[in-house]
């Protein structure tokens, strides 16, 4: 497996090579993708029949990065007579601006060829690769390349042209170029992805879409972004370079909303470049004191998409947040559930959670009264819907087993749910943090029912819910004789009894009885759990413990973020601190970018944090973690119209300053 | 049509009271001009208009389709996002409104759109004695480690 570059821009990016080359790489998603559709699956650069090699990649911005090149395959020395310079930007639209440079004093004739396909996939289809009848129309006319892909009445289309004199076939373009002795010889190739909507026109032009302007509109509004942040002041590199690069990385993941036309964050490149309920939801927690502006265009969205029926095949239900929306073909021709798909047990309360937390520290109650519709309905859910079991606790099962999601909380991988000697429990299952969450969401609502819906009554009624579920929880998640709480409940009534990060979770939403706080952070910071970097999701000693096991045994650091969360809100400072250092020495070794997530070796084994293979990089709640360990470390709470600041920081770091937060 | 005089009494329960607007539905039909039909939102409530070519508001949304795709998405055989991507429906206008527009189409009605409670509480091991089975399974537990 070669490296592979990533270029953004929200709802399209780019997956090559290093030399700026897209070509079939097993199970990477290579390619030019947008709104979940493959627009291009070759483009490949040769210059009188040879490849090229990479001296240099220059990644100016994430829309932004120039290639430099020589002709031809690296030698024990390079003594290039031939440059290539790709200038490749993604804005309205994908530009590459093509230079090739003659540094001998002689004449050259040269072939340049751009081999083009595309196979428009759906991201789905490059997951899970399988054959297909589709075929793509080719047309190759007036310099002109227009790849097309037709089924019924859908349509996409990719359009490939170039500013100097093209001879266009159906397999690319090639340029006949003579080059004076040193000389320069240049091309501008544009690629244009357009989908049919309305009128027979790309869909875009038939709704108010804010569309990206040039990479000079780009790189202004990446200069705004990241001064309308609070500015950080501190001695410690690893914090101010992560820091910086949480903002950017942000920056980078915004993403379009249809809906609502603004803009907020997808959840990570290259496979998760869409909205997500949890993650988006997550993302905006962790960066309220600092983007708040991420908040609003979220909610509405997902207000927007809530669920209002029944539907086995996308796990629908009245009043549910969506887990994840797509817009590719496959979800067009319904071989996938995710227009959108509902599976995700917790959204529903983060959403209300994310809307109290919003005003809290923005005072925009006009937001707040505007989705009281869809807040209350998520409630419901909770304490309707999501009770499959009629316990008094959210329970999930998926009832379309063929494309649906078998575990609908965060750790959502097939084994991620397990007893200690390794058995998995039978559906429907009720884990722990969704009762915290529901918990969490309970309480908030009260607080929105009261201020804002001017409904004292539905707020005493959603506060005895939430005292009751707190006390049900308490009696019947302990695990009495190892004293902590279950990973879950099963549908056999027996509790999960894996050690795992979820209690971590359980403090942050504030369901854990203060006589058992104490006892679960010890085990939260214990070998089993703390390898020296953060929190396992999964403790040593359980059967299916492996460290470097998706759900169980890696180290998340937006899991930990969380627990930092937690432990700051039952008064463990010193712990939220050492999770807080961890993860920000961890950074340090990806250049500030913290990836989704690492193994879960002990830190003393391999004095480095191992990246998980497959992890997707940037992702928004890696990207947003380091804001909001900055939030516990500097102890910021808002609390009228004051903010609070208790600081406890780590002894590595002396001094921290955070200029300019934006609040009431 | 059944489904828009339904909209006129019915809105108020799907409709967050915050939506505000004009949806224009055009339903064609092979060989007919196509019908339509008017929604105007606020309040929580829907005023329906057929348009018989007098003045109607100019629509701040609107949504064009054929019978057959409109009769698939009123009983719930597809949903009007994966209609919209498949370009089987044609939007215009406030993205917004579309999504409240999909507030209106039912629940599939082949038995993929009845209450998960139901089955999920048909198929429980335990139904009603759950709580029992986890206080014994909690108890036994308790034992085995005193042994």
């Amino acid at each position: 497996m070669t490296d592979l570059v990533n270029i953004l821009d929200g709802n399209t990016f780019l997956v090559c090579d290093r030399n700026g080359d897209i070509e079939p790489q097993e199970g990477n998603p290579t390619g030019l993708f947008s709104y979940d559709m493959r627009f291009l699956s070759l483009w490949r650069l040769s210059v009188n029949g040879e490849r090229c090699f990479t001296l240099s990649l220059d990644e100016v911005e994430y829309f932004e990065h120039r290639f430099f090149l020589v002709v031809g395959h690296a030698t024990h020395y390079v003594n290039a007579t031939l440059s290539v310079i790709r200038h490749r930007s993604i804005a309205d639209k994908v530009t590459e601006e093509l230079s090739i440079l003659n540094h001998t004093d002689r004449e050259v004739e040269l072939n340049v060829r751009m081999d083009v396909a595309s196979d428009f996939a759906d991201i789905f289809e490059v997951k899970d690769p399988s054959p297909t009848s589709d075929s793509v129309i080719v047309e190759a006319r007036d310099g002109v390349l227009r790849i097309r892909y037709e089924r019924e009445r859908y349509g996409t289309e990719t359009v490939i042209s170039s500013t100097e004199c093209a001879l266009v076939d159906e397999e690319g373009m090639t340029f006949s170029v003579r080059l004076a002795p040193h000389g320069e010889w240049s091309t501008t190739l544009s690629i244009e992805t357009l989908a049919i909507g309305a009128h027979g026109r790309d869909f875009r032009e038939s709704i108010p879409l804010r569309r990206p302007g040039s990479p000079e509109d780009l790189r202004r509004g990446l200069r705004d972004w990241v001064a309308a942040a609070p500015t950080l002041g501190t001695d410690c590199d690893a914090l101010s370079t992560t820091y910086r690069r949480s903002l950017v990385d942000l920056a980078a993941l915004r993403w379009t909303s249809l809906i609502v036309s603004s803009d907020l964050v997808a959840a990570g490149l290259p496979w998760f470049m869409s909205v997500f309920g949890r993650d988006s939801l997550i993302t905006c927690l962790q960066a309220v004191p600092f983007l708040p502006q991420l908040a609003p265009p979220t909610i509405a969205t997902l207000a927007h998409l809530q669920g209002v029926r029944f539907d086995d095949f996308r796990d629908e239900e009245p009043g549910k947040i969506l887990h994840e929306l797509r817009h590719g073909k496959s979800a067009g021709f319904e071989a996938q559930p995710h227009s959108p798909y509902f599976g995700s047990a917790d959204s529903s309360a983060l959403f209300v959670i994310l809307l109290d937390e919003y005003e809290l520290w923005s005072g925009d109650s006009e937001l707040v009264k505007a989705f009281e519709f869809e807040a209350r309905a998520a409630l419901e859910w909770i304490s309707s819907y999501g009770d499959l079991l009629n316990t008094g606790y959210i329970w999930y099962k998926t009832r379309n087993p063929a494309t649906g999601l078998e575990n609908q909380c965060w750790k959502d991988s097939w084994d991620s749910i397990s007893f200690g000697d390794g058995r998995l429990p039978p559906y429907p299952r009720a884990t722990c943090e969704l009762q915290g969450y529901a918990y969490d969401a309970k309480m908030r609502g009260a607080r929105l029912a009261r201020n804002f819906w001017n409904d004292p009554g539905y707020a005493e009624r959603l506060e005895r819910e939430a005292q009751e579920l707190k006390r049900r929880f308490n009696e019947d998640f302990w695990i009495s004789d190892e004293e902590y709480f279950a990973v879950a409940l099963d549908a056999e009534g027996q509790q999960v009894d894996t050690l795992t990060s979820n209690m971590g979770h359980l403090l942050w939403s504030g369901i854990v009885d203060d006589s058992r706080a104490t006892r679960v952070v010890e085990l939260l910071m214990s070998r089993r759990l703390f390898s020296g970097w953060g929190v396992r999701t999964l403790a040593t000693g359980s059967a299916r413990y492996n460290p470097l096991g998706y759900h169980v045994g890696t180290v998340w650091p937006f899991d930990n973020s969380l627990i930092a969360w937690g432990l700051w809100r039952y008064g463990f400072r010193d712990e939220a601190a050492r999770i807080c250092e961890a993860m920000i020495q961890a950074a340090q070794f990806f250049e500030g970018r913290l990836p989704e997530a690492f193994a879960g070796y002990d830190r003393t084994r391999t004095t480095y944090p191992v990246e998980y293979p497959t992890a997707c990089s940037p992702q928004a709640w890696s990207a947003g973690a380091p804001l909001l360990f900055l939030r516990v470390m500097l102890g910021l709470q808002p609390h009228g119209d004051h903010l609070i600041v208790e600081p406890f920081i780590p002894p590595s770091i002396d001094r921290i300053e955070l200029l300019g937060i934006p609040g009431r | 049509m059944a489904f828009f005089e339904r909209l006129r009494t019915s809105a108020t329960a799907m409709v967050p009271p915050r939506a505000a607007g004009t949806i224009l539905f055009e339903v064609e039909k092979s060989g007919a001009q196509p019908e339509r039909y008017y929604v105007t939102l606020g309040g929580g409530r829907a005023e329906v208009a057929l348009d018989d070519g007098g003045g109607q508001p100019e629509p701040d949304a609107t949504l064009s389709t054929t019978d057959d795709v409109f009769e698939a998405l009123v009983s719930g055989r597809t949903a009007l996002l994966s209609a919209a991507i498949r370009n089987d429906v044609r939007f215009a206008g406030d993205g917004g409104l579309l999504s409240i527009a999909n507030r209106f189409f039912a629940a599939p009605t082949d038995g993929a759109g009845d209450d998960p409670r139901i089955r999920s509480q048909m198929e429980a091991p335990h139904g009603i004695l759950w709580r029992v089975r986890l206080r014994d399974s909690m108890a036994k537990r308790r034992e085995r480690k005193v042994d």
